[in-house]
């Protein structure tokens, strides 16, 4: 029983992160129509800027700001430079060019910082372990779940209640009518770019902290995870980007859990093989945006 | 579907292919179009090959193995991508396959065992250079065939995420199937037996191969099927079945250059089929272009050769007075740059669409060929 | 009416890629009017809708409304310049609510618009169905409550005019005569309309003015009575019995 429950904070805490990571994705594909799997390097920036100010000996308040707003801009950087003078070309061109950003940035954290990984001394408590109902849980895994539930309300509550929230709902299923009720796209295209980086910035901290230390290639293995749960979800739809985030992560903690040991090293390719599999079924995803796949 | 891939700019991407260009010809005349559009190519590799090997260095004769283990696998993945229009991230995947495939049953008995005590199957088998390419050409055409019943069905964005899948599934095994694999330590002791000639044969093959498939009434229904996927169905053309065939053709190119690669680096190891050479052999197909065989040629030579001007630069040099350290990654962001640049300036790459011995008026070989065929009273269209 | 009209359109050329769609066509909608743009399919209506607020490849012409160039302008500053769109197929949000479409309406209210958003007792004044649905999602509704949603949706933006693509395609008979009906009120309501429509005899009953469109070319334009009684309509309509039709502008008032 005491492990059930564990399993199931594992699952819902990295699930958590999955679903983070593709509501950002979700975010950039519904008003940009790409899919960005650039999105793991601004959460390597996140952990970047994260070494840096920790290493400063900035205060948590302070550095956790900056994990959120670093990758944010990058974001936008990301957009002005790589996308906007793409904006009319189309899914797989923008995709290859967020390729190429990806291995750029890749690149220059080999160069300007190090390929090896750096560790991170994080506060001694995310790695205390607590007792709940007479079950032991790790902090780090406790601080996920919260900081996930807390970031999905807000994420709820910026959906339905603002009106840039809704534009990107809106623009999921149809963006040029969007635009052609007056949204400004050079306005909501980067606001969503800031969103998906700042999701992207929580997720490095959430990351990091259960790991505790940074490398060039950090967001690279969840951003995978993550693409393949938006897609499996529906690409563009936020809600679907909710439901594979979490069937991932409770994919990927069951076959953790139940594959015999000398199958554990292969525990992606069952994760991976399953939602392929499902994708080969459903190229739109279980939830699916109605208009389908933009040109 | 991506102006890039069309291989044209949006707006004359909605105008019908030429005629001349998507006709069916008969059998004689695709495989004669095809060769006189492949063996120029080849001959010149082979002069090229022939030169290096008489009288460069052995790093010239490396880096040319190198260009050429690219070109194949550039040339290969052009097979399908450019024929269909769809991306596929996972043919590093088949490359990996060719090149532990022929590491496997050439590695000398006695080192294998102590490197993989637990590998099954294959025992004492030990076979030569040519034996190996087999097997990697087998084994890669049998892999590519069966993961093709899925993957050829993908089509657009779904088919990036899931060739992406596949490339991390692939990673997963390389690294974790130790017995067979080796695991991250890799493969070694591969026998040195690639040459620039025989490479420069298999470049020569890979193209009139890629060119033949181009060409053919396969490669006709591709294009159509590419054009207009509904519109082709329409006609009969089951674009699933055209498709895998061209995905286990293309798989099956790229194995055989990961085999190339292997018998020159002696050497097989997992990180050599993952993300970055993934995106390096995809910016050569960007820059020359995914449209054309031309192209993919193209983007190899001008990728090749802007890394090999960058090279430098990762070593250290000396700017004025000051030392400039070892940069590590300077070629991937020059290529990556580059790649961004195309695709902005000129996203069909640098040859969209037409194949070069198509464009007008230098085409001389073709039209010379065309002109003698009407001679005989061919209807031939212009 | 005043001497200066609400939207004048001079040569407005349209083309996609190698395909133009419409071919230097001059139109001028002055306040409080209803105008229909009539013409068989392909003839260019909805290219020239699209061209108005900035979303099609324009290759030629100017666009002035109220006195101000828009020529060339983005749809966002279109849109608050007082020109909103009603699209063929109403294309509402259908994964957001009623409330939630109409507040996107109103992102571009127009510069200096007195009324402030369009509130929920406004909308129940025109449409009680919708005020009624209020929060619920615009997928739910049935097509002629996803019609007037796509109008009011224009409205929100406090338009000085409303371009309505086939505001009565694919609905019943009786729907039909609802927007219809609705059209004469949001006339009374000093709302200038101009309108592309399939349904030409009730078009023409309603509008004030009227112009026919072949092959991208403005062939006919005139008073809504004398349009109806034109044998250039009707062979607008049975696609070019004449060539020389399509060439000749007939212009019946001045």
């Amino acid at each position: 029983m005491e492990l059930f429950v564990q399993q199931v904070v594992n699952a819902i805490s990295l699930g958590g992160i999955y679903a983070l990571l593709a509501i950002g994705l979700a975010v950039v594909f519904s008003v940009a129509g790409l899919i960005n799997i650039a999105h793991g390097e601004l959460m390597t920036i996140g952990g970047y800027v994260m070494l840096a100010l920790v290493g400063a000996g900035v205060p948590w308040p302070l550095i956790i700001v900056g994990i959120i707003a670093a990758p944010a801009l990058a974001a936008v950087a990301m957009e002005r430079v790589a996308f906007r003078p793409l904006r009319k070309s189309g899914p797989q061109t923008l995709f290859l060019s967020s390729l190429v950003v990806a291995i750029v940035l890749q690149g220059l954290f080999q160069s300007l910082i190090s390929p090896q990984p750096q560790g991170i001394a994080l506060p001694g408590f995310l790695d205390d372990a607590v007792e709940v109902g007479g079950v032991t849980i790790g902090v780090a895994a406790i601080v996920t779940v919260v900081v996930v539930a807390i970031t999905l309300a807000g994420l709820v509550w910026f959906f339905r209640h603002t009106t840039v929230g809704c534009s990107i709902r809106a623009a999921s299923l149809d963006f040029d009518m969007v635009r052609a009720v007056g949204v400004r796209a050079n306005r909501v295209i980067p606001l969503a770019f800031a969103l998906s980086g700042a999701l992207a910035g929580v997720a490095s901290f959430l990351w990091i902290a259960q790991r505790g230390s940074v490398d060039p290639l950090l967001g690279l293995t969840p951003v995978l995870a993550a693409f393949v749960a938006t897609a499996v979800g529906g690409l563009g739809s936020t809600a679907g980007a909710v439901l594979g985030g979490f069937l991932f992560g409770a994919l990927t903690v069951f076959f953790q859990a139940t594959l015999p040991d000398g199958l554990l090293p292969f525990r992606d390719v069952f994760t991976f093989g399953l939602v392929i599999g499902i994708l080969a079924f459903k190229p739109r995803g279980l939830l699916a945006a109605a208009t389908g796949e933009r040109a | 579907m991506s102006a890039l891939l069309r291989g044209d700019r949006p707006a004359q991407a909605s105008a019908p292919p030429s005629p001349s260009s998507l006709q069916p010809r008969g059998a004689g005349r695709r495989i004669a179009r095809a060769a006189l559009g492949a063996l120029p190519v080849a001959a010149l590799l082979l002069l090229l090959a022939l030169w290096v090997e008489g009288s460069g260095a052995p790093s010239d004769r490396q880096l040319a193995i190198n260009f050429l283990v690219s070109l194949i696998a550039v040339v290969g993945i052009q097979s399908y991508v450019g024929t269909t229009g769809v991306l596929s991230f996972g043919h590093l995947g088949f490359m990996a396959v060719g090149a532990y495939a022929s590491a496997l049953v050439t590695i000398p008995v006695a080192v294998r065992t102590t490197q993989l005590p637990d590998l099954p199957l294959i025992g004492s088998v030990e076979l030569g250079f040519g034996g190996s390419l087999l097997v990697a050409a087998l084994t890669a055409a049998l892999v590519t065939a069966l993961l093709g019943a899925v993957f050829a069905r993908f089509d657009g964005t779904a088919a990036v995420i899931a060739t992406f899948g596949l490339l991390q599934i692939c990673n997963v095994l390389l690294y974790g199937l130790t017995d067979v694999t080796g695991g991250a330590q890799g493969l070694y002791g591969v026998p040195r037996d690639a040459t620039v000639v025989v490479a420069a044969l298999l470049a020569g093959g890979a193209v009139l191969a890629a060119r033949l498939l181009r060409e053919s009434r396969l490669g006709l229904k591709l294009r159509a099927g590419k054009q207009d996927q509904l519109a082709a169905a329409a006609m009969g053309v089951d674009v699933h079945r055209t498709r895998w065939v061209a995905w286990t053709v293309s798989g099956t190119i790229v194995g055989v250059a990961g085999a190339l690669q292997a018998h020159s680096l002696a050497i097989v190891s997992p990180s050599s089929y993952f993300l970055v050479p993934t995106f390096t052999l995809l910016a050569m197909l960007i820059v020359g272009g995914a449209g054309t065989v031309s192209g993919a040629i193209a983007g190899a030579v001008v990728v090749t050769a802007a890394t090999q001007l960058l090279r430098g630069a990762e070593d250290g040099f000396a700017l004025g007075p000051l030392h400039v350290g070892e940069i590590f990654g300077a070629t991937q962001i020059a290529v990556g740059l580059l790649t961004l640049a195309i695709l902005v300036l000129r996203p069909g790459g640098l040859l969209p669409e037409r194949e070069l011995d198509e464009r007008a008026p230098g085409a001389g070989a073709p039209r010379r060929w065309l002109r003698r065929a009407r001679r005989r009273g061919a209807p031939v269209p212009d | 009416m005043t001497d200066q009209p609400l939207l004048s359109v001079s040569d407005l050329s349209v083309s996609y890629g190698p395909v133009q769609a419409v071919r230097e066509a001059s139109l001028e909608v002055r306040a409080g009017e209803i105008v229909a743009l009539l013409g068989a399919n392909g003839a260019g209506k909805s290219s020239t809708m699209w061209a108005l607020v900035g979303m099609a490849p324009r290759t030629g012409g100017r666009i002035v409304l109220d006195g101000r160039d828009v020529t060339g302008a983005a749809p966002e500053d279109v849109v608050r310049a007082g020109i909103a769109i009603v699209p063929e197929g109403r294309r509402v949000f259908a994964n957001l609510t009623v409330r939630d479409n109409i507040r996107l309406g109103g992102v571009a209210r127009r510069a200096g618009d007195p009324h402030g958003p369009l509130q929920r007792d406004e909308v129940g004044d025109l449409f009680p169905l919708l005020a009624e649905r209020w929060d619920q999602v615009a997928g739910g509704l049935s097509g002629g409550q996803q019609q007037q949603l796509a109008i009011a949706r224009a409205l929100a933006a406090r338009p000085r005019l409303v371009l309505l693509d086939e505001p009565s395609l694919g609905l019943s008979p009786r729907l039909v005569g609802e927007v219809f009906e609705l059209m004469a009120e949001l006339r009374r309501r000093a709302i200038t309309l101009l309108v592309v429509e399939q349904n030409v005899q009730r078009s023409l009953a309603i509008a004030d003015r009227a112009y026919v469109l072949q092959g991208g070319r403005i062939v006919l334009s005139g008073d809504a009575a004398e349009v109806r009684d034109s044998e250039a309509t009707e062979a607008a309509f049975l696609g070019g019995r004449t060539t020389t039709r399509t060439t000749t502008t007939t212009t019946v008032t001045g």
